[in-house]
């Protein structure tokens, strides 16, 4: 390899760098987003006698769990797309980032079939806005990862991963946030509040 | 198989020039100039709003705004001023010179880079088209503060969308400097040969990434309260005005170090240079950034002493008390290097010296409302105006202004002129101190801040006229550095690399530098190698 093709390849190596950089700030930076939401629900519920308050029926965590499981599994997918990528692998790359966008899409049609009849509206006091704008911010943050996905995966498709391999890493990162966000809305919006109305 | 050898010349496709070049472009100098023009012109909106106000407040019973007019020109003069003027000078600054300061070629990701800045004036202008609406702009302050930020006309979604765009092109731009300072330095220009102003964009970046999302929060909560009917700051429903307050100041503080880290940057690269010494402790610099950077999340409860909403005054007043100990030393650190130095009083020094002894005032009364016991009897007065106001005017724009006269031969390739510097200094100086000094003395006599007329039975008449003339004083400096720009920038090109005996690698590229930045570059062996270069070239020269 010649010394001009070996400022090349470090400068590429650097680029990459760059991208996976940018995208874990970016994930920094989203993560203070949620935080803030999560600090008004901890705030109100320590300042609540009951909660979720007397208002709110029972939620039904029958979708929801199946909706979760189904993004978990996602996460498993994408880390093997990644793994393919790794390996300059880029039809292997395509097809574990297609799963993971199918399982994308049924999360998000789950978890919309999961929030029919809730029984209460975004109107209905305070858990009502924290329910919907949190757990509605966080779907539109899966819907723009099924974007991101449907990018990186053209790109395995026409065989650039095989060559470069920061756009898997993105969409890794960004794709592990999305299944943490998820998790989390399940357990602070789902999990807890059945568990406090049932217990 | 012969293969013809395409000349890069001949492939290069040629350079767009005119106004297109500047629309378009992705080249970081470029983008840093945008920077400054854009802000600039939302420096006279700003400025034109603030004038209005001191005309109204000049006597007792003005009759030069309504109220309601007064509301919206208080409101959009400190929206403007924080998120359209003070943070864009410093990210044009940054995209300036961040780049050459590490020997960079651009920023990392041009593209984005563009887009964060034509997020701003899109920003701006939402904001400011409220005035075209039914009910007219925002009113409800630059704080925003809840319930009446809910009640609000269309003015106010439109100053809430119109700071989530500018929001979102922060922390673009602030993904964009961390990447690029952190990814793309020269080689041998180590975390620790980083000079200053480097070091203060990097801290600004991480407070914008971590805290600008928290008030973007706070926006859709407010928003959503408006236009959804959710119940986020409505106590009647389970909500708390405490949430609009809490996202807000969690934002807000930082904000407020957003402002004049940058600034703090520049004025400790102006001081060594014109001392002619190196910075007394670079590290010192360092570290006190990344302490004030860390404690500024810290603090923000200090805003909500009096509303009886803040778990322990004690905390947020001792963790506010305790950030002033590494600005003290950065003001000792800048004094130091001036002690005993062959200083010289060019106009950048000047501005430099003037930033010292203004943010110094700033600092001291900002030291009273950390005390609760004093934060209770001048809270909401004049005294927090004339607090924000030498910190953010005395500080940020003397700094700001300091970094004008130094880096404008190396962006115009032109000198700024010494004599009508020197009026705009003295003007904006004297200017300054008459608006905001009185401003105290009305804040202890109880006037409060954010009325639009007072009874002339209280007595605070003379000092409000004293602030009105010194604010059309500022307006007046303001004018002259305009025409000194438009005056310099008709003059030949006569500015060489290094003009001041600079220390940093913007002064080892032509003035103003080309496309690709660098011919050469020095060897980087400490936080001045353009010094080390001119030292070594000294030598040689002395050695034939």
């Amino acid at each position: 390899m010649s010394e001009r093709d070996l400022a090349v390849e470090r400068y590429a190596s650097r680029r990459s760098s760059s991208s996976v950089m940018a995208m874990v700030i970016f994930v920094a930076s989203e993560s203070m987003f949620f935080m803030a939401f999560l600090g008004v629900y901890a705030s109100t519920y320590a300042s609540q006698s009951v909660w979720p308050p007397p208002d709110v029926p029972l939620l039904s965590i029958g979708f929801p769990t199946a909706a979760v499981a189904v993004l978990l599994v996602s996460g498993a997918t994408i880390a093997l797309a990644l793994r393919a990528a790794l390996r300059r692998d880029s039809r292997w790359a395509a097809r574990w980032i297609g799963a993971t966008m199918v399982l994308a899409v049924a999360y998000v049609v789950l978890s919309i079939l999961g929030n029919r009849d809730l029984g209460f509206g975004i109107h209905q006091g305070i858990f009502g806005s924290l329910f919907y704008v949190t757990t509605g911010l966080a779907l539109a943050h899966v819907v723009g990862g099924i974007v991101l996905l449907a990018m990186v995966g053209s790109q395995a498709l026409s065989g650039e991963l095989a060559i470069r391999r920061d756009p898997a890493q993105v969409a890794a990162i960004y794709w592990s946030f999305v299944v943490a966000l998820g998790v989390v809305v399940y357990v602070v919006f789902f999990l807890l509040v059945s568990s406090a109305v049932t217990g | 198989m012969a293969v013809t050898e395409v000349r890069p010349e001949a492939a290069a496709p040629a350079p767009r020039a005119g106004l297109l070049s500047w629309l378009t472009t992705t080249d970081h100098k470029k983008i840093g100039i945008l920077y400054l023009i854009n802000s600039f012109s939302f420096f006279v909106i700003g400025g034109i709003l603030a004038l209005l106000m001191r005309a109204q407040l000049a006597r007792p019973n003005g009759h030069v705004l309504s109220a309601h007019a007064y509301n919206q020109a208080c409101t959009l003069h400190g929206t403007i001023m924080i998120f359209l003027v003070i943070f864009p000078l410093l990210a044009g600054f940054g995209n300036y010179f961040v780049p050459l300061q590490i020997g960079a070629l651009d920023m990392a990701f041009p593209r984005v880079n563009a887009l964060s800045f034509w997020l701003l004036p899109v920003g701006g202008l939402t904001i400011l088209s409220g005035f075209l609406v039914k009910g007219g702009a925002a009113a409800a302050g630059w704080t925003s503060y809840v319930p009446l930020s809910v009640q609000g006309k269309t003015g106010q979604d439109l100053w809430i969308l119109g700071l989530m765009i500018v929001g979102t092109a922060s922390i673009l731009g602030a993904i964009n400097f961390i990447v690029t300072i952190l990814r793309l330095r020269a080689p041998g220009m180590s975390l620790t040969r980083m000079p200053i102003f480097t070091w203060s964009t990097l801290s600004t970046s991480f407070l914008v990434v971590l805290a600008a999302p928290v008030l973007t929060a706070g926006l859709i909560m407010l928003l959503s309260d408006r236009r959804f009917g959710t119940s986020f700051f409505d106590p009647v429903h389970g909500g708390s005005v405490a949430h609009w307050l809490n996202t807000f100041w969690f934002f807000g503080h930082p904000e407020v170090y957003m402002l004049v880290l940058g600034a703090w940057g520049i004025v400790s690269e102006i001081i060594p240079v014109f001392s002619g010494k190196p910075l007394f402790s670079h590290q010192g610099v360092v570290l006190a950034f990344l302490a004030i950077t860390g404690l500024s999340f810290t603090v923000w409860a200090h805003h909500m002493f009096t509303t009886g909403l803040v778990p322990s005054l004690s905390f947020f007043s001792a963790t506010t008390e305790l950030i002033s100990i590494p600005t003290g030393v950065l003001f000792w650190i800048w004094l130091a290097t001036m002690w005993r130095g062959r200083i010289r009083l060019e106009l950048p020094m000047l501005f430099a010296c003037g930033f010292v002894a203004m943010f110094l005032i700033g600092g001291i009364d900002g030291v009273w409302l950390a005390s609760p016991a004093m934060d209770y009897s001048i809270h909401d007065t004049f005294w927090v105006v004339a607090h924000i106001h030498y910190v953010l005017f005395g500080g940020a724009i003397f700094g700001i202004m300091a970094g004008m006269y130094y880096w404008f031969p190396k962006m115009a390739g032109r000198f700024l002129s010494k004599k009508l510097g020197l009026w705009h200094f003295w003007t904006m100086f004297v200017g300054f101190n008459l608006t905001f000094f009185p401003m105290h003395i009305l804040g202890l006599k109880g006037m409060p801040r954010r009325i639009a007329s007072y009874p002339a039975d209280k007595g605070w008449g003379t000092l409000n006229g004293i602030a009105t003339l010194g604010s059309f004083l500022i307006a007046i400096s303001i004018l002259l550095f305009f025409i000194n720009v438009f005056v310099s920038l008709r003059k030949p090109r006569t500015a060489p690399a290094d003009p001041w005996q600079g220390d940093t690698l913007e002064w080892a590229t032509s003035s103003p530098p080309p496309a690709h930045n660098f011919d050469t570059l020095p060897r980087i062996r400490s936080v001045r190698p353009v010094y080390d270069a001119r030292m070594a070239s000294t030598a040689e020269e002395g050695g034939t």
